[in-house]
Protein backbone atom coordinates (compact mmCIF):
# COMPACT_ATOMS: atom_id res chain seq x y z
CA UNK A 1 0.00 0.00 0.00
CA UNK A 2 1.03 3.48 -0.73
CA UNK A 3 -0.31 5.82 1.93
CA UNK A 4 0.15 3.00 4.50
CA UNK A 5 -2.24 2.89 7.72
CA UNK A 6 -0.85 -0.18 9.24
CA UNK A 7 0.63 -0.10 12.30
CA UNK A 8 4.24 0.46 13.03
CA UNK A 9 3.64 -2.42 15.74
CA UNK A 10 5.23 -2.31 18.94
CA UNK A 11 5.86 -5.86 20.06
CA UNK A 12 7.66 -5.83 23.48
CA UNK A 13 10.57 -8.92 23.99
CA UNK A 14 7.99 -11.15 25.96
CA UNK A 15 5.42 -10.72 23.16
CA UNK A 16 7.70 -11.53 20.56
CA UNK A 17 8.75 -14.51 22.42
CA UNK A 18 5.39 -15.33 23.00
CA UNK A 19 2.35 -16.81 20.39
CA UNK A 20 -0.39 -14.08 19.26
CA UNK A 21 -3.08 -16.99 20.34
CA UNK A 22 -2.72 -20.11 21.60
CA UNK A 23 -5.16 -22.72 21.86
CA UNK A 24 -5.16 -25.44 24.79
CA UNK A 25 -7.98 -28.11 24.49
CA UNK A 26 -10.07 -24.80 24.37
CA UNK A 27 -13.78 -24.73 22.82
CA UNK A 28 -17.43 -24.39 22.77
CA UNK A 29 -20.30 -25.66 21.10
CA UNK A 30 -19.11 -27.38 17.95
CA UNK A 31 -15.30 -26.36 18.43
CA UNK A 32 -13.74 -29.36 20.60
CA UNK A 33 -10.49 -29.21 22.16
CA UNK A 34 -8.32 -26.92 20.00
CA UNK A 35 -4.85 -26.89 20.79
CA UNK A 36 -2.63 -24.42 18.99
CA UNK A 37 -0.27 -21.76 18.72
CA UNK A 38 0.05 -18.71 16.08
CA UNK A 39 3.16 -16.84 16.19
CA UNK A 40 3.35 -12.53 16.13
CA UNK A 41 3.59 -11.88 12.41
CA UNK A 42 2.29 -15.35 11.09
CA UNK A 43 -0.15 -15.08 8.41
CA UNK A 44 -2.63 -18.24 8.56
CA UNK A 45 -5.44 -19.04 6.04
CA UNK A 46 -8.54 -21.20 8.35
CA UNK A 47 -10.23 -23.64 6.11
CA UNK A 48 -11.94 -26.95 6.69
CA UNK A 49 -15.17 -26.62 9.23
CA UNK A 50 -18.16 -25.72 10.17
CA UNK A 51 -17.00 -23.84 13.39
CA UNK A 52 -14.62 -21.27 11.29
CA UNK A 53 -16.74 -18.46 12.19
CA UNK A 54 -17.11 -19.41 15.56
CA UNK A 55 -13.67 -19.81 16.43
CA UNK A 56 -12.69 -16.41 14.89
CA UNK A 57 -15.81 -14.64 17.27
CA UNK A 58 -13.77 -17.09 20.33
CA UNK A 59 -10.36 -15.18 19.39
CA UNK A 60 -12.16 -11.67 19.15
CA UNK A 61 -13.39 -12.07 22.97
CA UNK A 62 -16.99 -12.05 21.66
CA UNK A 63 -17.63 -14.51 23.44
CA UNK A 64 -16.04 -16.37 25.68
CA UNK A 65 -14.63 -20.18 25.58
CA UNK A 66 -16.79 -22.72 27.19
CA UNK A 67 -13.45 -24.81 28.18
CA UNK A 68 -9.91 -25.09 28.06
CA UNK A 69 -7.33 -22.51 28.04
CA UNK A 70 -7.49 -19.48 25.68
CA UNK A 71 -4.22 -17.18 25.68
CA UNK A 72 -3.69 -13.90 23.63
CA UNK A 73 -0.69 -11.78 23.69
CA UNK A 74 0.21 -14.35 26.73
CA UNK A 75 -2.86 -13.42 29.08
CA UNK A 76 -4.92 -16.46 29.94
CA UNK A 77 -9.06 -15.17 28.76
CA UNK A 78 -9.67 -16.89 32.28
CA UNK A 79 -8.03 -14.21 34.48
CA UNK A 80 -8.26 -11.32 32.61
CA UNK A 81 -10.52 -8.49 34.06
CA UNK A 82 -13.13 -6.69 32.02
CA UNK A 83 -11.22 -3.88 31.69
CA UNK A 84 -8.27 -6.15 30.93
CA UNK A 85 -10.30 -7.57 27.83
CA UNK A 86 -11.04 -4.32 26.72
CA UNK A 87 -7.15 -3.49 26.44
CA UNK A 88 -6.68 -7.14 24.64
CA UNK A 89 -10.21 -6.41 22.32
CA UNK A 90 -8.29 -3.12 21.34
CA UNK A 91 -5.30 -5.23 19.86
CA UNK A 92 -7.50 -7.20 18.18
CA UNK A 93 -9.34 -6.32 14.30
CA UNK A 94 -11.81 -8.67 13.65
CA UNK A 95 -14.05 -8.98 10.18
CA UNK A 96 -17.16 -10.87 11.21
CA UNK A 97 -19.48 -12.85 9.81
CA UNK A 98 -21.97 -12.07 9.02
CA UNK A 99 -20.98 -7.91 8.25
CA UNK A 100 -22.37 -5.58 10.67
CA UNK A 101 -22.46 -2.02 10.87
CA UNK A 102 -23.71 1.06 12.12
CA UNK A 103 -26.55 2.02 9.51
CA UNK A 104 -27.24 5.35 10.34
CA UNK A 105 -23.60 5.99 10.35
CA UNK A 106 -21.54 7.06 7.44
CA UNK A 107 -18.07 4.84 5.91
CA UNK A 108 -15.98 7.12 7.50
CA UNK A 109 -18.00 6.82 10.86
CA UNK A 110 -17.77 3.27 10.76
CA UNK A 111 -14.54 2.53 9.53
CA UNK A 112 -13.64 5.15 12.62
CA UNK A 113 -15.33 3.32 15.18
CA UNK A 114 -12.50 1.75 16.55
CA UNK A 115 -10.53 5.32 17.39
CA UNK A 116 -14.01 6.81 18.35
CA UNK A 117 -14.29 4.29 21.27
CA UNK A 118 -11.12 4.45 22.61
CA UNK A 119 -11.61 7.89 23.69
CA UNK A 120 -9.82 9.88 20.69
CA UNK A 121 -10.66 13.09 19.24
CA UNK A 122 -11.59 12.53 15.53
CA UNK A 123 -8.91 15.36 14.96
CA UNK A 124 -6.56 13.36 16.08
CA UNK A 125 -7.52 10.50 13.52
CA UNK A 126 -9.54 11.76 11.15
CA UNK A 127 -6.14 11.76 9.04
CA UNK A 128 -5.48 8.08 9.47
CA UNK A 129 -8.87 6.92 9.01
CA UNK A 130 -8.54 9.14 5.50
CA UNK A 131 -5.50 7.27 4.74
CA UNK A 132 -7.36 3.69 5.58
CA UNK A 133 -10.15 4.84 3.09
CA UNK A 134 -7.96 5.79 0.74
CA UNK A 135 -5.97 2.36 0.92
CA UNK A 136 -9.12 0.54 0.20
CA UNK A 137 -10.36 2.50 -2.34
CA UNK A 138 -13.56 3.75 -0.04
CA UNK A 139 -12.42 7.56 0.15
CA UNK A 140 -14.66 8.64 -2.76
CA UNK A 141 -17.54 6.79 -0.37
CA UNK A 142 -16.84 8.03 2.79
CA UNK A 143 -19.99 10.09 3.25
CA UNK A 144 -22.09 7.41 2.05
CA UNK A 145 -24.04 4.94 4.05
CA UNK A 146 -23.17 1.53 4.50
CA UNK A 147 -26.32 -0.07 2.98
CA UNK A 148 -25.29 1.89 -0.16
CA UNK A 149 -22.21 -0.14 -0.40
CA UNK A 150 -22.03 -3.18 -2.99
CA UNK A 151 -20.47 -6.35 -1.42
CA UNK A 152 -17.20 -5.91 -1.96
CA UNK A 153 -17.09 -2.23 -0.63
CA UNK A 154 -18.69 -3.58 2.37
CA UNK A 155 -16.08 -6.11 3.05
CA UNK A 156 -13.58 -3.62 2.38
CA UNK A 157 -14.98 -1.23 5.35
CA UNK A 158 -15.30 -3.79 7.58
CA UNK A 159 -11.29 -4.61 6.60
CA UNK A 160 -10.95 -0.84 7.20
CA UNK A 161 -12.78 -0.54 10.32
CA UNK A 162 -10.47 -3.61 11.47
CA UNK A 163 -7.33 -1.57 10.54
CA UNK A 164 -8.24 1.64 11.82
CA UNK A 165 -7.06 0.42 15.49
CA UNK A 166 -4.07 -0.66 14.74
CA UNK A 167 -4.21 -4.70 15.99
CA UNK A 168 -1.70 -6.86 16.35
CA UNK A 169 -3.81 -9.60 15.26
CA UNK A 170 -6.71 -9.47 12.89
CA UNK A 171 -8.91 -11.94 12.05
CA UNK A 172 -10.88 -12.07 8.99
CA UNK A 173 -13.97 -13.73 8.43
CA UNK A 174 -14.52 -15.31 4.15
CA UNK A 175 -15.40 -12.44 1.88
CA UNK A 176 -18.73 -13.07 0.84
CA UNK A 177 -19.87 -15.28 -2.18
CA UNK A 178 -19.74 -13.93 -5.63
CA UNK A 179 -17.12 -11.33 -5.41
CA UNK A 180 -15.42 -10.91 -9.03
CA UNK A 181 -11.55 -12.24 -8.50
CA UNK A 182 -10.35 -9.50 -8.33
CA UNK A 183 -11.99 -8.12 -5.74
CA UNK A 184 -11.11 -10.90 -3.82
CA UNK A 185 -7.39 -10.47 -5.48
CA UNK A 186 -7.75 -6.84 -4.08
CA UNK A 187 -9.27 -7.83 -0.20
CA UNK A 188 -5.95 -10.69 -0.17
CA UNK A 189 -3.63 -8.06 -1.18
CA UNK A 190 -4.37 -5.80 1.35
CA UNK A 191 -4.87 -8.46 4.00
CA UNK A 192 -1.17 -9.29 3.21
CA UNK A 193 0.01 -5.65 3.22
CA UNK A 194 -1.52 -5.49 6.45
CA UNK A 195 0.16 -8.51 7.62
CA UNK A 196 3.51 -7.63 5.91
CA UNK A 197 3.08 -4.36 8.68
CA UNK A 198 3.63 -6.60 11.79
CA UNK A 199 -0.06 -7.80 12.19
CA UNK A 200 -0.22 -11.75 12.71
CA UNK A 201 -3.79 -12.53 10.66
CA UNK A 202 -6.13 -15.70 11.02
CA UNK A 203 -7.93 -15.81 7.55
CA UNK A 204 -10.89 -17.89 6.70
CA UNK A 205 -10.14 -19.05 3.56
CA UNK A 206 -11.79 -21.13 0.01
CA UNK A 207 -9.75 -23.19 -1.91
CA UNK A 208 -9.84 -20.68 -4.58
CA UNK A 209 -7.86 -18.18 -2.55
CA UNK A 210 -5.54 -21.20 -1.11
CA UNK A 211 -4.45 -22.84 -4.05
CA UNK A 212 -4.62 -26.22 -2.33
CA UNK A 213 -2.52 -25.03 0.91
CA UNK A 214 -4.20 -25.16 4.24
CA UNK A 215 -2.60 -23.85 7.52
CA UNK A 216 -5.05 -23.86 9.96
CA UNK A 217 -7.57 -26.94 9.38
CA UNK A 218 -10.37 -27.53 11.42
CA UNK A 219 -11.92 -31.26 11.04
CA UNK A 220 -14.75 -32.02 13.43
CA UNK A 221 -14.43 -29.65 16.10
CA UNK A 222 -10.52 -30.47 16.25
CA UNK A 223 -7.71 -28.33 14.76
CA UNK A 224 -5.24 -28.80 12.33
CA UNK A 225 -1.95 -26.88 12.20
CA UNK A 226 -0.65 -27.83 8.63
CA UNK A 227 1.74 -25.73 7.98
CA UNK A 228 2.53 -22.22 9.24
CA UNK A 229 3.23 -19.76 6.53
CA UNK A 230 6.23 -16.83 7.91
CA UNK A 231 4.57 -13.63 7.64
CA UNK B 1 -12.65 14.43 6.91
CA UNK B 2 -14.03 15.12 10.64
CA UNK B 3 -16.55 15.11 11.35
CA UNK B 4 -19.20 14.46 14.37
CA UNK B 5 -20.44 11.24 15.50
CA UNK B 6 -24.60 10.57 15.76
CA UNK B 7 -25.97 8.63 18.51
CA UNK B 8 -24.30 5.13 18.45
CA UNK B 9 -27.79 3.93 19.14
CA UNK B 10 -30.57 4.53 16.40
CA UNK B 11 -33.45 6.55 17.69
CA UNK B 12 -36.52 4.39 17.53
CA UNK B 13 -39.16 6.90 19.18
CA UNK B 14 -42.35 4.69 18.41
CA UNK B 15 -40.62 1.97 20.44
CA UNK B 16 -40.76 4.04 23.14
CA UNK B 17 -44.13 5.62 23.97
CA UNK B 18 -45.36 3.40 26.41
CA UNK B 19 -42.41 3.99 28.67
CA UNK B 20 -42.55 7.62 27.78
CA UNK B 21 -46.71 7.61 28.89
CA UNK B 22 -45.99 5.39 31.90
CA UNK B 23 -42.85 7.67 33.29
CA UNK B 24 -44.73 11.11 32.56
CA UNK B 25 -47.77 9.79 34.37
CA UNK B 26 -45.85 8.99 37.24
CA UNK B 27 -44.29 11.92 37.43
CA UNK B 28 -47.80 13.95 37.32
CA UNK B 29 -48.59 11.38 40.10
CA UNK B 30 -45.99 12.11 42.09
CA UNK B 31 -46.11 15.93 41.57
CA UNK B 32 -50.08 16.54 42.12
CA UNK B 33 -49.86 14.31 45.19
CA UNK B 34 -47.04 16.13 46.25
CA UNK B 35 -49.71 19.21 46.12
CA UNK B 36 -52.20 18.15 47.58
CA UNK B 37 -50.24 16.24 50.47
CA UNK B 38 -49.02 19.97 50.99
CA UNK B 39 -52.82 21.20 51.41
CA UNK B 40 -53.54 18.27 53.41
CA UNK B 41 -50.69 19.38 55.62
CA UNK B 42 -51.45 22.91 55.55
CA UNK B 43 -54.83 22.28 56.80
CA UNK B 44 -53.61 19.94 59.50
CA UNK B 45 -51.68 22.46 61.07
CA UNK B 46 -54.18 25.40 60.71
CA UNK B 47 -56.88 23.16 62.45
CA UNK B 48 -54.71 21.90 65.34
CA UNK B 49 -53.35 25.67 66.23
CA UNK B 50 -57.21 26.08 66.45
CA UNK B 51 -58.30 23.28 68.51
CA UNK B 52 -55.24 21.83 70.01
CA UNK B 53 -55.88 20.70 73.46
CA UNK B 54 -59.96 21.12 73.34
CA UNK B 55 -62.38 18.96 72.52
CA UNK B 56 -64.09 19.89 70.04
CA UNK B 57 -68.06 19.06 69.34
CA UNK B 58 -69.95 19.96 65.78
CA UNK B 59 -73.56 21.01 65.50
CA UNK B 60 -75.27 21.82 62.44
CA UNK B 61 -78.86 23.03 61.14
CA UNK B 62 -81.38 20.93 62.53
CA UNK B 63 -85.12 21.65 61.83
CA UNK B 64 -86.47 25.20 62.09
CA UNK B 65 -82.95 25.71 64.05
CA UNK B 66 -80.35 27.33 62.84
CA UNK B 67 -76.46 26.67 62.92
CA UNK B 68 -75.54 29.38 65.10
CA UNK B 69 -79.03 28.86 67.46
CA UNK B 70 -77.79 25.47 67.51
CA UNK B 71 -74.30 26.67 68.47
CA UNK B 72 -75.75 29.09 71.09
CA UNK B 73 -78.34 26.36 72.91
CA UNK B 74 -75.65 24.13 73.08
CA UNK B 75 -73.30 26.60 74.56
CA UNK B 76 -76.05 27.42 77.23
CA UNK B 77 -76.24 23.61 77.91
CA UNK B 78 -72.86 22.52 78.06
CA UNK B 79 -71.54 25.55 80.47
CA UNK B 80 -73.43 24.06 83.37
CA UNK B 81 -72.32 20.49 82.53
CA UNK B 82 -70.57 18.36 84.92
CA UNK B 83 -66.50 18.41 84.13
CA UNK B 84 -66.75 21.26 81.66
CA UNK B 85 -64.74 24.00 82.42
CA UNK B 86 -64.59 26.45 79.78
CA UNK B 87 -66.82 26.42 76.35
CA UNK B 88 -65.56 28.68 73.30
CA UNK B 89 -68.14 29.34 70.15
CA UNK B 90 -65.51 29.16 67.07
CA UNK B 91 -66.34 31.53 64.41
CA UNK B 92 -67.33 29.64 61.13
CA UNK B 93 -64.29 29.04 58.49
CA UNK B 94 -63.85 27.69 55.08
CA UNK B 95 -62.15 24.41 57.30
CA UNK B 96 -65.00 24.07 59.21
CA UNK B 97 -66.52 21.73 56.33
CA UNK B 98 -63.62 19.11 56.84
CA UNK B 99 -63.40 19.20 59.83
CA UNK B 100 -67.20 18.33 60.80
CA UNK B 101 -66.87 15.75 57.70
CA UNK B 102 -63.83 14.29 60.21
CA UNK B 103 -66.05 14.10 62.67
CA UNK B 104 -69.15 12.29 61.41
CA UNK B 105 -71.69 15.19 60.79
CA UNK B 106 -74.22 15.26 58.12
CA UNK B 107 -73.76 17.53 54.81
CA UNK B 108 -75.47 20.83 56.34
CA UNK B 109 -74.33 24.31 57.92
CA UNK B 110 -72.15 23.32 60.61
CA UNK B 111 -70.64 25.04 63.90
CA UNK B 112 -67.76 24.21 65.74
CA UNK B 113 -67.76 24.58 69.77
CA UNK B 114 -63.87 24.45 72.03
CA UNK B 115 -64.54 23.05 75.34
CA UNK B 116 -62.22 22.41 78.16
CA UNK B 117 -63.51 18.96 79.75
CA UNK B 118 -62.83 16.57 82.28
CA UNK B 119 -61.06 13.31 80.65
CA UNK B 120 -63.83 11.12 79.71
CA UNK B 121 -66.72 13.40 79.68
CA UNK B 122 -67.26 14.33 75.88
CA UNK B 123 -69.64 10.83 75.27
CA UNK B 124 -71.84 12.42 77.55
CA UNK B 125 -71.86 16.21 76.91
CA UNK B 126 -73.55 14.56 73.17
CA UNK B 127 -76.05 12.82 75.00
CA UNK B 128 -76.58 15.20 76.65
CA UNK B 129 -77.17 17.57 74.09
CA UNK B 130 -78.93 14.70 72.13
CA UNK B 131 -81.81 15.00 75.69
CA UNK B 132 -82.14 18.34 74.37
CA UNK B 133 -82.88 17.69 70.82
CA UNK B 134 -79.19 19.02 69.64
CA UNK B 135 -77.52 16.55 67.79
CA UNK B 136 -74.03 16.74 67.90
CA UNK B 137 -70.60 14.94 67.48
CA UNK B 138 -67.32 15.53 69.71
CA UNK B 139 -64.01 14.28 69.42
CA UNK B 140 -61.52 14.83 72.26
CA UNK B 141 -58.63 15.03 69.44
CA UNK B 142 -58.36 17.88 66.88
CA UNK B 143 -60.34 16.17 64.03
CA UNK B 144 -58.18 17.10 61.56
CA UNK B 145 -54.92 15.43 62.90
CA UNK B 146 -56.70 12.17 62.76
CA UNK B 147 -57.40 12.70 58.75
CA UNK B 148 -54.77 14.76 58.10
CA UNK B 149 -52.44 12.50 59.48
CA UNK B 150 -53.53 9.63 56.94
CA UNK B 151 -53.65 12.15 54.50
CA UNK B 152 -50.32 12.89 54.58
CA UNK B 153 -49.42 9.23 55.37
CA UNK B 154 -50.98 7.97 52.18
CA UNK B 155 -49.80 10.63 50.00
CA UNK B 156 -46.17 10.06 51.42
CA UNK B 157 -46.56 5.99 50.43
CA UNK B 158 -48.14 7.38 46.60
CA UNK B 159 -44.99 9.63 46.18
CA UNK B 160 -42.46 6.94 47.08
CA UNK B 161 -44.11 4.44 45.36
CA UNK B 162 -44.14 6.57 42.07
CA UNK B 163 -40.61 7.09 42.75
CA UNK B 164 -40.11 3.46 43.02
CA UNK B 165 -41.90 2.63 40.09
CA UNK B 166 -40.50 5.35 38.24
CA UNK B 167 -36.73 4.21 39.34
CA UNK B 168 -37.83 0.74 38.02
CA UNK B 169 -39.05 1.74 34.65
CA UNK B 170 -35.88 3.74 33.63
CA UNK B 171 -33.87 0.66 34.67
CA UNK B 172 -36.12 -1.64 33.02
CA UNK B 173 -35.92 0.59 29.56
CA UNK B 174 -32.27 1.14 29.76
CA UNK B 175 -31.96 -2.68 29.88
CA UNK B 176 -34.30 -2.73 26.86
CA UNK B 177 -31.70 0.26 24.97
CA UNK B 178 -28.95 -2.14 25.49
CA UNK B 179 -31.27 -5.19 24.45
CA UNK B 180 -32.21 -3.74 21.48
CA UNK B 181 -28.69 -2.12 20.21
CA UNK B 182 -26.43 -5.10 21.11
CA UNK B 183 -25.20 -5.41 17.64
CA UNK B 184 -24.14 -2.00 17.71
CA UNK B 185 -23.03 -1.66 20.93
CA UNK B 186 -21.18 -5.39 20.23
CA UNK B 187 -19.22 -3.16 17.33
CA UNK B 188 -18.37 -0.88 19.64
CA UNK B 189 -17.24 -3.09 22.29
CA UNK B 190 -15.33 -5.27 19.58
CA UNK B 191 -13.61 -1.76 18.56
CA UNK B 192 -12.56 -1.52 22.06
CA UNK B 193 -15.24 0.27 24.00
CA UNK B 194 -15.20 -0.44 28.20
CA UNK B 195 -17.81 -1.54 29.79
CA UNK B 196 -18.44 1.84 31.29
CA UNK B 197 -18.36 3.70 27.72
CA UNK B 198 -20.85 1.39 26.40
CA UNK B 199 -23.18 1.32 29.70
CA UNK B 200 -23.16 5.28 29.36
CA UNK B 201 -24.78 5.15 25.21
CA UNK B 202 -27.61 3.16 26.62
CA UNK B 203 -27.70 5.51 30.04
CA UNK B 204 -27.72 8.39 28.19
CA UNK B 205 -30.25 7.33 25.67
CA UNK B 206 -32.58 6.55 28.84
CA UNK B 207 -31.52 9.78 30.39
CA UNK B 208 -33.24 11.90 27.28
CA UNK B 209 -36.50 9.54 27.91
CA UNK B 210 -36.51 10.49 31.40
CA UNK B 211 -35.62 14.09 30.84
CA UNK B 212 -38.82 14.67 28.32
CA UNK B 213 -40.87 12.61 30.49
CA UNK B 214 -40.46 15.02 33.69
CA UNK B 215 -41.68 17.91 31.60
CA UNK B 216 -44.81 16.54 30.49
CA UNK B 217 -45.02 15.91 34.21
CA UNK B 218 -44.70 19.54 35.33
CA UNK B 219 -46.77 20.40 32.42
CA UNK B 220 -49.50 17.35 33.66
CA UNK B 221 -48.49 18.82 36.93
CA UNK B 222 -49.45 22.77 36.39
CA UNK B 223 -52.69 22.38 35.02
CA UNK B 224 -53.86 19.89 38.09
CA UNK B 225 -52.43 22.40 40.69
CA UNK B 226 -54.45 24.63 38.38
CA UNK B 227 -57.43 22.62 38.56
CA UNK B 228 -56.89 22.02 42.23
CA UNK B 229 -56.39 25.77 43.62
CA UNK B 230 -59.40 27.57 41.62
CA UNK B 231 -61.79 24.30 40.83
CA UNK B 232 -61.42 23.13 44.83
CA UNK B 233 -62.19 19.50 43.98
CA UNK B 234 -61.30 18.64 47.40
CA UNK B 235 -63.24 20.77 49.46
CA UNK B 236 -61.46 21.89 52.59
CA UNK B 237 -57.74 21.52 51.88
CA UNK B 238 -57.66 24.88 52.41
CA UNK B 239 -56.62 25.83 48.99
CA UNK B 240 -53.02 26.04 47.49
CA UNK B 241 -51.04 29.39 47.27
CA UNK B 242 -49.04 30.58 44.31
CA UNK B 243 -45.99 29.69 46.23
CA UNK B 244 -47.50 25.87 46.71
CA UNK B 245 -47.64 25.82 42.80
CA UNK B 246 -44.04 26.87 42.16
CA UNK B 247 -42.25 25.87 45.21
CA UNK B 248 -42.75 21.82 46.48
CA UNK B 249 -43.18 19.67 43.43
CA UNK B 250 -40.37 20.66 41.59
CA UNK B 251 -38.04 18.90 44.16
CA UNK B 252 -40.01 15.66 43.59
CA UNK B 253 -39.11 15.88 39.80
CA UNK B 254 -35.40 16.02 40.68
CA UNK B 255 -36.07 13.24 43.15
CA UNK B 256 -37.59 11.02 40.14
CA UNK B 257 -34.73 12.42 37.81
CA UNK B 258 -32.06 11.28 40.16
CA UNK B 259 -33.83 8.61 40.51
CA UNK B 260 -34.68 7.30 37.35
CA UNK B 261 -30.81 8.39 36.01
CA UNK B 262 -28.96 5.96 39.14
CA UNK B 263 -31.96 3.21 37.97
CA UNK B 264 -31.05 3.25 34.50
CA UNK B 265 -26.90 3.51 34.80
CA UNK B 266 -27.19 0.36 37.42
CA UNK B 267 -29.76 -1.50 34.68
CA UNK B 268 -27.36 -0.61 31.99
CA UNK B 269 -24.25 -1.25 33.71
CA UNK B 270 -25.78 -4.81 35.18
CA UNK B 271 -26.84 -5.67 31.09
CA UNK B 272 -23.72 -5.04 29.82
CA UNK B 273 -21.52 -6.66 32.23
CA UNK B 274 -24.01 -9.92 31.34
CA UNK B 275 -23.19 -9.96 28.40
CA UNK B 276 -20.61 -11.86 26.56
Amino acid sequence: MNTSPAPAVETSAIAQALPVVRFDQAGRGTLRSLSFALAPGSFHWLTGGPGKSALLRLMALAEPPAQGVVQLFGRDLASLSRREAVAIRGRIGAVLAPLAFIDHWTVWQNAAIGPKVSGRSPDEFAREIDAVLRWLGLAKRAAAAPGDLTAAERFRLALARAAAGRPELLLIDAPPDGLEPVERERIVKAVHELNAAGAAVLMVADQAMLGGQANLRLHEGRAILTEAASG
Amino acid sequence: MSERFPPLLKARPWSRIVPAAALSMLAVVAALTCLIDLAGWRLTRRVDARLAGATSIVVWTHGLESADAAQARAAEILIDAPGVRSVTLLDPRPDDEAIAAALGAPKATTRLLKLSVAPGAAPTLVMRLAKADLPARASTRPPAATGGSKLELIGLAVIVIALALFALTCGIEAAREVRRGWSALELARLGGASDGWLTAVAARRTAGLTGASLLWGAAGALVGSAFIATAGPLPGLGGLTRADIISPWPLILVALGLAGLAAAWAAAASAVRRSP
